[in-house]
């Protein structure tokens, strides 16, 4: 049995255990994995078992009126058109949602419903949505986000209703994104950066990426820095609501890092290693989730109509205002949203042969 | 996607067993969102581990049948009791298929359900991300499984343990999608007033 004193920048948080069914030690290898986790959350930084150091960097950011800056309105958007039209789309510059209600599909003959889908998650959209052209975007759903669940915040702590969180995890209600790597690509640049999405290395015939890249989404490179974007602050703009300029932020501020370390130590990476690993958390998202606790009284919202929020909580540290809405709905079993295509498609192909 | 694909898609969504956990995964949000104080979350982490041993077990199950049904198949062209082997391997792939389902079924419905371990787990942390991040570097250890039922039983004593002395909340990170490092998240009452 072993107990780890978990240490934070300003409360302590909580002990974490090893339990052994008999009374026996923590084995060494678990030893190291606590303290590892113990120094992260303590220290913000630990030393990987290979020697590298993985830092832990907390981006504040607000926008100037103290609101907190989020992609979650499209969520919010596309869940009330969803209600109404059994498809919801919202989008923004970069970021594309659409909703599929399935337990309200019924409003929507099947082939007009399937030709919506299709058109919002798959069609190209127009200039006045996304003005920057995309060559290569990143698309997912929230089915393969609940068959993998990693890192990611889950829809259970979404700042919306428990009933539409339910739906989405229990796969009544799917969301599609689409991220336009362009625009992120741009934005990385207009922040004088060099950057590369390596999306497009796939599209090469006989396209492949060394293994160091192919977790990596974006590289990026400001005079002798160059750092790799990975899945995790790639996943918390495509799915979690981090706007894109508290992404380029972060990376800025990582880069800026490693320029300090280099000036400290010249040698500092002369080899061919990463020396250095950071992770970035975002206040902003930490307060969006924290809001989640007020979507409770389902009751309490109106059918279909914007409801403004004031919430002082977090500790008292975040405060926000928010829009959202709440709906109450009975679950209805209807069809799934694209089931019937493939075999609609099926039964035509045999009739035109017959 | 195939067109058993898309029946097998609306077999798994449209079962009872998954509309129930709508109901249920709604309900506990609710609970969740309402915890303040650890007697709160002691009871809703009472409820869910009813739930998700549930699913884990029946997962457990259908994962064994499945590997006995494997088995008859690969030996039914050696077994010579059976008469009517085209009927007999239909019937075998039937079963297979059944029991392949009942596994995915439970299976999600296990991470389902997990994901209102992972909103505790948040809510626990004061929505933190470095803490879950930090007990996320870990393989994810799995379902609870019968060989793993002597740790879940000493795991469960002690979060009694741990109220009863202390009135301290002990998180089971087995009942999370997201804590993979050790196996208590341990909040004692000051911390979380």
């Amino acid at each position: 049995m072993g107990s780890l004193h978990f240490l934070s920048d300003d409360i302590n948080l909580a002990y974490i255990m090893e339990v052994k069914a008999e009374d026996g030690e923590v084995e060494p290898k678990q030893k190291k994995i606590g303290q590892i986790v113990s120094d992260l959350v303590g220290k913000n930084e630990f030393i990987r078992p290979d020697g590298e150091l993985f830092v832990h960097r907390k981006l504040v950011s607000h926008a100037s009126d103290g609101a907190i800056k989020t992609n979650m309105s499209l969520l919010w958007q596309a869940l009330i058109q969803s209600k109404k039209e059994a498809i919801g789309h919202a989008a923004n510059s970069y970021l594309s949602v659409t909703v599929g209600d399935l337990t309200n599909s019924a409003k929507l003959p099947d082939d007009q419903l399937v030709r919506t889908w299709k058109e919002k998650t798959e069609e190209i959209l127009f200039p006045h949505t996304w003005p920057i052209y995309c060559i290569d975007e990143l698309r997912s759903d929230s089915k393969f986000r609940l068959s993998k669940p990693s890192f990611g915040a889950p829809y259970t702590i979404f700042p919306i209703a428990s009933d539409y969180a339910a739906a989405i995890v229990t796969g009544f209600i799917k969301i599609h994104y689409r991220l336009n790597t362009n625009a992120i690509t741009r934005s990385l640049r207009d922040a004088g950066l060099e950057a590369k999405c390596f999306l497009g290395d796939y599209r090469n015939p006989g396209g492949q990426l060394l293994d160091s890249k192919r977790s990596a989404y974006f590289q990026v490179q400001r005079g002798a820095i160059t750092l790799n974007i990975h899945a995790l602050p790639v996943e918390q703009l495509l799915f979690e609501g981090l706007p894109l300029e508290d992404l380029v932020a972060s990376v800025i501020s990582q880069c800026e890092a490693e320029e300090k370390q280099r000036e400290k130590s010249p040698n500092y990476g002369k080899q061919n290693v990463r020396r250095f690993h950071s992770m970035s958390t975002y206040t902003s998202m930490e307060a969006v989730r924290a809001t989640s606790l007020a979507y409770i009284f389902s009751e309490l919202w109106q059918q279909n109509q914007f409801v403004c929020l004031a919430l002082t909580i977090f500790q008292q540290r975040c405060k926000a205002t928010y829009r959202g809405a709440l709906h109450l709905y009975l679950l209805e079993a209807t069809n799934l949203l694209t089931a019937n295509l493939p075999a609609k498609e099926e039964a035509e192909q045999k009739e035109h042969k017959e | 996607m195939a067109i058993n694909q898309v029946q097998r898609e609306m077999q798994l969504q449209f079962h009872p067993e998954q509309i129930k956990a709508f109901e249920n995964i709604e309900t506990l949000i609710e609970e969740v969102r309402r915890c303040r104080e650890p007697i709160q979350y002691r009871t809703v982490q009472q409820h869910l581990g009813e739930y998700i041993e549930h699913a884990d077990n029946t997962a457990e199950e259908a994962s064994s049948r499945l590997k006995l049904i494997e088995t008859h198949l690969r030996r039914l062209p050696y077994n010579k009791n059976v008469i009517d082997r085209q009927s007999a391997q239909k019937k075998l792939e039937q079963d297979k298929e059944q029991a392949d389902l009942e596994r995915e079924r439970y299976r999600r419905l296990g991470r389902q359900y997990r994901s209102i371990g992972d909103a505790m787990a948040w809510q626990l942390y004061g929505f933190r991300a470095l803490p879950i991040y930090a007990l996320g570097l870990n393989a994810s250890p799995g379902p609870i499984s019968q060989s793993k039922k002597r740790g879940a039983d000493a795991e469960a004593k002690k979060v009694d343990e741990l109220w009863d002395e202390y009135q301290a909340f002990a998180l089971r990170h087995d009942y999370t999608n997201l804590l993979r490092v050790w196996d208590l998240s341990i909040f004692y009452p000051m911390t979380l007033t």
